[in-house]
């Protein structure tokens, strides 16, 4: 029984198990679409489609006006009054200001003292004193005066130098003595040279009978050395004469003949007795006379060598001999030859100096007669005086050179200062006009940009009262960008007001692209706008943006649907395909190449068609063939 | 084998603490920042591998916008060197992002609407490489005519002009003109949400940047030194982060090309995203987890990289909490494979026994 209800209730158990888990199954599947979706990344997509890609640079610059003028006060004055304040339009003609007098104003006194001093400095400049050149002139006739008396010194000196002699003989005679005491020297140095042997120096003419004989003794001299060395060599080598020699051989023979005889005898002793002993004494006695003999013919054989050696020394101290006696009859005919040359060198002594004797007894002669000394001092003197005069002549010309420029220069300081003058006495007249109450009008038409005094106010000559913008010569604004930006605009392009009211009729067009001189290292250019309009203020900030040249493009995407990885830029296209769920949506990758681009678009081409639906931002990476969502509203 | 209550329950928590480890391995993988997936989107369907390398800079590195194109050049060389080319003519083989923290400058829009925002400059392709989720109009790019537009987040949108579908409408920022190129959102994580902060950011180029240096900097936007060290390049901008997408053929090639074409410098770090989420890598940080919360130098972190960290700390404790958990079924495993072997022994013994027995009796006594 227990067993039966333990079993039921375990099948109650496992039957509402069962339940509970096939109502969860019911709720997830019926859910699952739900809770897979929200599993899913969000995604926002576009279509691409035609459109435009334009490119455009921006930029901000204050409003400069093309022309100002100032509005100057003329003299120390009061503002009596200010009719205009800063902004206000005014024409040619409206009253600016209006200026008094300051009272004790010391100008015109001032102009008048000045007027004087400039007078009284003309006249002064008047009286000048003309240059004279009297002394000068002295100086140049005394100058002439001496020249003349050096001139005539010297012909009195020319004529009373003689009749033979003239100048070219006293300096011919002094050339000559002069030339033969040389060659009297000269050639007594060569007979002095030759006399002691030593030719170096001396010509070859005296010395052509003496060049032969002194080859032959030269000659003879050597051979004569080659044989006394020959001898003295051949004596070296005999060490023992042959006399000597015979003395030992027969000294030696002697020896021999007694060996032989104490031989004969033991012999016969030996051929009497015949014993041991004797026969010793026999041999030993016939060997003694053997080497007896033997030491005589050596003995002999040295002798012969000796006597052929003596031989030797025979004939080398006739070779000697006969080389001194060959000696000395070369140098007899060399002493031959060198007396024959002192006796012609002598001979050309003796007549070299009769030659210069005889020229000095000339120059003596002249000398004694006392004609040719003074002339070239008179003659020196006669070129100083020249000289002198000549000098004189050009510092005269010089000097009148350089009055007639001062001259010059006087007389256009003159005019300056009588100019000088004048323009002062116009300048008093009029300040004496304005010493009353002054208007200041306006000259051109414009706005007041600025007013620096107001009423009551002292001016100073000169001062500026006001600024004022001339209205018709136009405004700019100029502003830096890139070399890149700069390429893309083009001058003459219209430029969008961005911080302009709406309607307003301001304009901006782009006049000039200019480098930026402020920074030559920069490569920014200056772009420069003409600004045209009603209601423009100097001074205000002006936003421009100007569009590039823009291009169509058949397949345009946003920037931020562009993509890329290692294979290269890609967009995510959305597909959808169709389950029994309902749509699924998943991201396909469209590889692109981007065209053209601009700050919100870029054109592109490639496997992205027009029309197709391009994910433009998600919330998390996607990956080609994620499935996704589309964000709701999109 | 004999299965008593006591290990019904023992084997239970073993079940239990594997069922743990289950989850924070999820949870631990769930862990990853879009911002660190730069190389796995660029990869797309391709075959060659990628690695994103990020390289981030203090002031005294001296590195600024100059220098970005030059290390640009030089490793567009390692890549011919290494015989690395693009797929195709109009793809691109790798590409790089540059960014800096400009800090907090004054800003108005319309109606009198003002306040403060945290400015990032960014050049290169940093929003490839960060794709904020975009709400309206479009990024912001190098290529760009105008260098004067400007990327806002929502909260900045909203705060200047009270909507998020505001493209193409002016504001002025820090007394320049700016035009608003796109509105973004960040990434909706905690670990963003802590690092990303309350303050409204905006994102300007380089050109502008430049422009408002040129101009002078108003506002609280830098300390002295920050503006003097500005004022002292000449050449270009200062740049605090760089981050690259590069082939990764063989493992650290990206590493190692972007480490020598930045050589060495003072108070740099150059870090690997793409492993952040490997195991290694998170048992390396769970080893020196303590370095991971001081800074020994003046380098600051963007706030991705900061997210990035958070993310390190909190997989690094997920990893430790895995193991620990694990410690429990393994030994349940270990204590489950000893009594399966003596069950093992006992009943071969058994079978044996038997065998005998039956054998025995088999044979007649003699």
């Amino acid at each position: 029984m227990e067993e039966q209800n333990r079993n039921v209730k375990r099948r109650e158990r496992i039957k509402t198990i069962l339940i509970i888990f096939l109502a969860l199954m019911l709720v997830l599947t019926f859910f699952s679409n739900t809770i897979l979706n929200y599993s899913l990344p969000t995604v926002t997509a576009q279509y691409a489609g035609y459109g435009t890609i334009s490119e455009k640079v921006r930029g901000s610059g204050i409003v400069k006006a093309n022309k100002n003028y100032d509005v100057v006060a003329v003299g120390n004055r009061t503002v009596t009054s200010v009719n205009v304040k800063q902004g206000d339009h005014v024409k040619k003609g409206d009253t600016l200001f209006v200026l008094d007098a300051v009272e004790g104003d010391e100008s015109v006194e001032a102009a008048e003292q000045e007027l004087e001093t400039l007078e009284l400095t003309y006249q002064k400049a008047l009286l000048t004193i003309a240059p004279s050149y009297e002394k000068e002139n002295q100086d140049i006739a005394n100058a002439r005066k001496a020249l003349q008396d050096a001139v005539n010194r010297l012909n009195e000196a020319k004529r009373n130098a003689g009749n033979n002699v003239s100048e070219a003989d006293y300096r011919k005679a002094t050339s000559d003595a002069q030339k033969y005491t040389q060659e009297v020297t000269t050639l007594s140095g060569y007979l002095a040279a030759i006399s002691t042997g030593e030719t170096t120096g001396v010509p070859s003419k005296y010395l052509s009978g003496m060049s032969e004989a002194k080859s032959a003794y030269d000659a003879a001299d050597a051979d004569l050395a080659q044989a006394s060395a020959d001898l003295e060599t051949k004596k070296a080598a005999l060490t023992v004469d042959s006399a000597t020699q015979k003395t030992a051989i027969l000294a030696l023979e002697r020896t021999a003949e007694e060996a032989q005889t104490a031989y004969v005898r033991a012999k016969e002793d030996y051929d009497a007795g015949g014993t041991t002993e004797l026969q010793r004494i026999m041999e030993d006695a016939q060997q003694a006379a053997k080497y007896a003999q033997e030491d005589v013919d050596n003995a002999k054989a040295v002798l012969t060598e000796i006597q052929a050696k003596e031989a030797e020394i025979a004939a080398a101290e006739d070779t000697v001999s006969s080389a001194q006696s060959t000696l000395n009859d070369a140098r007899k005919k060399l002493d031959a030859a060198a007396e024959a040359a002192a006796a012609a060198i002598q001979k050309e002594i003796d007549s070299a100096q009769s030659a210069a004797d005889k020229a000095q007894e000339i120059l003596n002669s002249y000398d004694a007669e006392g004609a040719a000394t003074d002339l070239d001092a008179l003659q020196a003197d006669v070129t100083l005086q020249e000289q002198t005069l000549q000098g004189l002549i050009i510092t005269l010309a010089d000097t009148k050179r350089n009055d007639e420029l001062t001259e010059q220069q006087n007389a256009i300081d003159l005019k300056s200062q009588q100019q000088t003058i004048e323009n002062k006495k116009k300048e008093l007249e009029e300040m004496k006009k304005n010493s009353g109450t002054m208007t200041i009008k306006c000259e051109n038409k414009g706005i007041v940009s600025s007013v620096n005094f107001s009423a009551g106010d002292p001016v100073m000559d000169g001062a500026v009262l006001a600024g004022i913008t001339l209205t018709d010569a136009g405004y700019t604004v100029e502003f830096s960008v890139s070399a890149e930006q700069a390429r893309k605009v083009s001058v003459g392009t219209v430029a969008d007001i961005t911080n302009g009211y709406y309607n307003s009729d301001t304009k901006a067009t782009l006049v000039s692209s200019k480098a930026n001189i402020e920074q030559p290292n920069s490569t920014d250019r200056i772009l420069t706008f003409d600004i045209t309009g009603s209601d423009i203020t100097v001074g205000q900030m002006l936003g421009l943006s100007i569009s590039c040249s823009s291009q169509s493009y058949d397949c345009v995407v946003p920037s931020s649907a562009i993509m890329e990885d290692n294979d290269g830029k890609f967009v995510l296209v959305m597909r959808s395909k169709s389950t029994p769920l309902g749509n699924r949506y998943y991201c396909s990758r469209a590889n692109v190449t981007v065209l053209a681009s601009d700050e919100m678009s870029s054109a592109v081409q490639g496997d992205v068609s027009y029309s197709d639906f391009v994910i433009t931002a998600s919330e998390k990476p996607l990956t080609p063939g994620m499935q996704v969502r589309q964000e709701e509203g999109t | 084998m004999r299965i008593t209550k006591k290990g019904i329950i023992g084997y239970g928590c073993a079940l239990l603490s594997l069922i743990c480890v289950g989850v924070l391995t999820a949870v631990n993988s769930s862990l990853c920042l879009e911002s660190q997936m730069a190389a796995e989107r660029w990869e797309g369907d391709g075959t060659m591998n990628y690695a994103q390398v990020s390289v981030f800079m203090g002031k005294e590195a001296g590195f600024d916008t100059t220098l970005a194109d030059g290390i640009a050049e030089t490793i567009d060389a390692a890549m011919v060197t290494a015989s690395l080319e693009a797929p195709s003519e109009d793809a691109r083989l790798w590409y790089y992002a540059c960014s800096t923290p400009i800090g907090t400058l004054p800003v108005s829009g319309n109606k009198n609407n003002s306040g403060n925002v945290l400015a990032t400059a960014v050049g290169g392709d940093f929003f490839t490489m960060h794709p904020m989720t975009l709400l309206d109009g479009s990024y912001i790019s190098p290529n760009d005519l105008m260098k004067d537009r400007a990327v806002l987040d929502e909260l900045a949108a909203w705060q200047l002009f009270g909507s998020s579908k505001v493209s193409g409408r002016e504001f002025i920022l820090n007394d320049q003109r700016c035009i608003v190129a796109g509105v973004i959102r960040q990434e909706s994580d905690y670990a963003t949400d802590a690092a990303y902060g309350e303050t409204a950011r905006i994102y300007i180029s380089y050109d502008f940047y430049a422009q408002m240096q040129s101009g002078g900097m108003t506002g609280d936007a830098m300390s002295a030194e920050m503006t003097s060290d500005m004022m002292g390049m000449t050449q270009g901008s200062y740049v605090g982060c760089y981050e690259a997408v590069l082939p990764d053929p063989v493992r650290n090639f990206a590493l190692n090309t972007v480490t020598d074409a930045f050589g060495t410098r003072d108070c740099m770090h150059i870090i690997r995203n793409t492993d952040r989420n490997s195991l290694s890598r998170r048992w390396k940080n769970l080893c020196h987890i303590h370095d991971m919360v001081i800074s020994v130098d003046s380098t600051a972190y963007p706030y991705w990289e900061n997210a990035a960290r958070i993310m390190d700390y909190d997989s690094a404790v997920l990893l430790g909490a895995q193991i620990f958990f694990m410690i429990y079924p393994v030994l349940c495993a270990l204590h489950l494979l000893w009594k399966g072997y003596k069950w093992l022994n006992r009943f071969i013994s058994d079978k044996r026994k038997a065998h005998k027995n039956r054998y025995r009796s088999a044979i007649p006594q003699i």
